[in-house]
């Protein structure tokens, strides 16, 4: 098989990947941009099925208009979508193994490679959230807005940050219900100066949209609250929660008891680090996020020359931060190759850069709100499974700690927690959260867990079609 | 705003603010089931009324969890196949999905 080859191969097309898309599209460079749905855009672009998403803004609307597939059209067809495609490994020397919906596995070889694999949701755990009565924020959001299904007619959504508040509004905008709104965070950061100093007034408006919304509702919206327990009651779920002391206990007697068709429950984000992980480029430990990113200079160039990352995986900050991000990547790339001279490269790469800045206020803002206290690990029982793929519980996580496991992977190894199908990608930063939590090495100390070709389950015979 | 569908029992609605697909008609362990195209398999069942989709290894119910391909929690057997994750998986006319339900 004869390996296909590009200037530039863009992996995840969400905002960032598309803001360096639009950017490349410019010139005559060979550009394919990979992403796993069905429908490009990300999780925060995406559009309904029935109307594949050609026109993007960033969230102050009229400040930029990405038109991919008239890009496509006009410029000699250099851009390439491949939509959805799975990719299974990436490697150092920029090759790339691809999973394709044909069912066929092929090699991309490719001069740079933007990584803007985008975040996955994080949920604290608690006895009951493995229930099919159970799902993140997300998953309630995306049956919603792109599907157009209401999980339920009744739902109770619990976590934290922006996210809470948006989906409650969109249920009830889509004649649903919501049981009440419980938050986290104390009602204060609600009103926390950090939106307005991040330069996030369009938020501000989406949030006072969001809260009118409950407000006239009449949602009840319960401050400092965490779920404690989900029993599933046939077609009701009985959800206990608890009010969060400062450690992050849990208050003596404070539970509380609601009756919902479903919950939506989410604690923020994490990158999904795993391929540039497996590609080799340098990770941190983002001490104010709880969270592993990709290292990545004002280029935005990882520790591998010629390999970029953007958006949510060099930290999160939302779509803005990511638009900003690719953009700064494809501007990078195209100084590299000459075809952008200094001086214009750099006006805007700082006035991008200064734009960035403010993004990232937002997002310590936001991890603020969702941020798991190490003394919660304690208040979560034995039974709790941790390791949704594997049935790993609390309990015998504890143990293993107990005896003196301190790293991911020889918890791994001790107990298959992380090995199941979707490789640690759940567990894997409660994990880090638990050790943190538990150890005296403290955060920084183990590594994440290792990450190896292909990175997402495939069926034994599709390797096969790969003749080397 | 008007709720257009909402079979008995069922827990997942259709909203009518979204434009649709044609209707199609696929199978759920045998049992013929009504969806649009331009679904995903979880978004169809979700819809139908069903919550759990297969047993983890301690056969504990599961069912949609991060609904964006991340997690494997919903996996369902398509057209006999390998098993796929509901989340990612367009429905089609005439498809068979297994789910373990009981």
């Amino acid at each position: 098989m004869v390996p296909e080859d590009y200037d530039v191969v863009i992996i995840g097309a969400g905002p960032s990947g598309i803001g360096a898309a639009a950017v490349l599209a410019e010139y005559p460079l060979k550009v394919l941009l990979i992403d796993e749905n069905n429908q490009i855009g990300g999780q925060l672009w995406r559009e309904p099925a029935h109307k594949p998403a050609n026109r993007f803004r960033d969230s102050q609307g009229s400040d930029l208009q990405l038109d991919l597939r008239a890009a496509m059209g006009t410029k000699m067809n250099n851009l390439h979508i491949i939509s959805p495609a799975c990719v299974l490994g990436v490697f150092p020397e920029k090759h790339i193994l691809l999973s394709t919906s044909d069912e066929s596995v092929k090699e991309i070889r490719t001069r740079r490679i933007i990584f803007a694999t985008g975040a996955r949701e994080k949920v604290r755990p608690f006895n009951g959230w493995t229930l099919p009565g159970v799902m993140t924020l997300g998953a309630a959001q995306i049956l919603l807005k792109y599907y157009g299904v209401l999980a339920s007619s009744n739902i109770l959504i619990a976590g934290a940050g922006p996210l809470i508040y948006l989906l409650s509004s969109q249920i009830i905008g889509a004649g649903g219900h919501v049981t009440a709104v419980l938050d986290r965070s104390p009602a204060i950061t609600m009103l926390n100066t950090k939106w307005l100093t991040a330069g996030q007034l369009s938020k501000i408006g989406q949030g006072i949209v969001a809260l009118g919304r409950l407000i006239k509702k009449r949602v009840s919206i319960k401050h400092r609250m965490q779920v404690v327990e989900v029993k599933d009651q046939g077609k009701l779920q009985e959800v206990t929660v608890g009010k969060i002391a400062p450690d992050g206990t849990i208050v003596q007697g404070s539970q509380k008891r609601y009756e919902t068709q479903i919950l939506a429950v989410g604690n923020g984000f994490v990158p999904n680090i795993e391929l540039p992980q497996l590609a080799g480029c340098d990770l941190a430990y983002a001490v104010d996020m709880d969270c592993w990113i990709v290292k990545v200079d004002s280029s935005m160039e990882t520790s591998i020359n010629g390999i970029f990352a953007a958006g949510e995986i060099t930290g999160i900050a939302g779509g803005d931060k990511a638009l900003i991000e690719g953009r700064l990547a494809a501007l990078s790339i195209l100084k590299q190759f000459g075809k952008l001279n200094s001086k214009k490269h750099r006006i805007q790469k700082t006035a991008l850069l200064r734009k960035r800045k403010r993004c990232q206020l937002f997002g310590t803002f936001l991890y603020r709100q969702w941020a798991i206290y190490p003394g919660e690990w304690a208040e979560i029982d034995d039974a709790t499974i941790i390791c949704r793929c594997e049935d790993i519980t609390m309990g015998t996580i504890r143990d293993w700690i107990k005896k003196g496991i301190s790293s991911a992977s020889e918890l791994k190894r001790a107990t298959r927690c992380g090995m199941g199908n979707c490789q640690g990608r759940t567990c894997g930063p409660l994990i880090y959260d638990i050790l943190a939590a538990y150890s005296i090495v403290g955060k920084q100390g183990p590594p994440p867990l290792s990450v190896r070709t292909p990175v997402k389950p495939i069926p034994l015979g599709m390797l096969s079609h790969l003749s080397s | 705003m008007r709720i257009i569908q909402s079979i008995k029992n069922a827990s997942g609605i259709r909203i009518d603010s979204l434009q649709r697909g044609r209707e199609i008609v696929f199978f759920v362990n045998g049992r013929s089931t009504t969806a649009h195209m331009g679904e995903t398999v979880h978004a169809a069942l979700i819809a139908a009324g069903y919550r759990q989709f297969r047993k983890s290894k301690t056969h504990q119910p599961r069912g949609v969890f991060c609904g964006m391909g991340v997690c494997y929690e919903c996996l369902v057997t398509v057209n006999q196949g390998p098993v796929q994750r509901a989340c990612v998986t367009m429905v089609e006319e005439g498809m068979e999905v297994e789910i373990d339900g009981s």
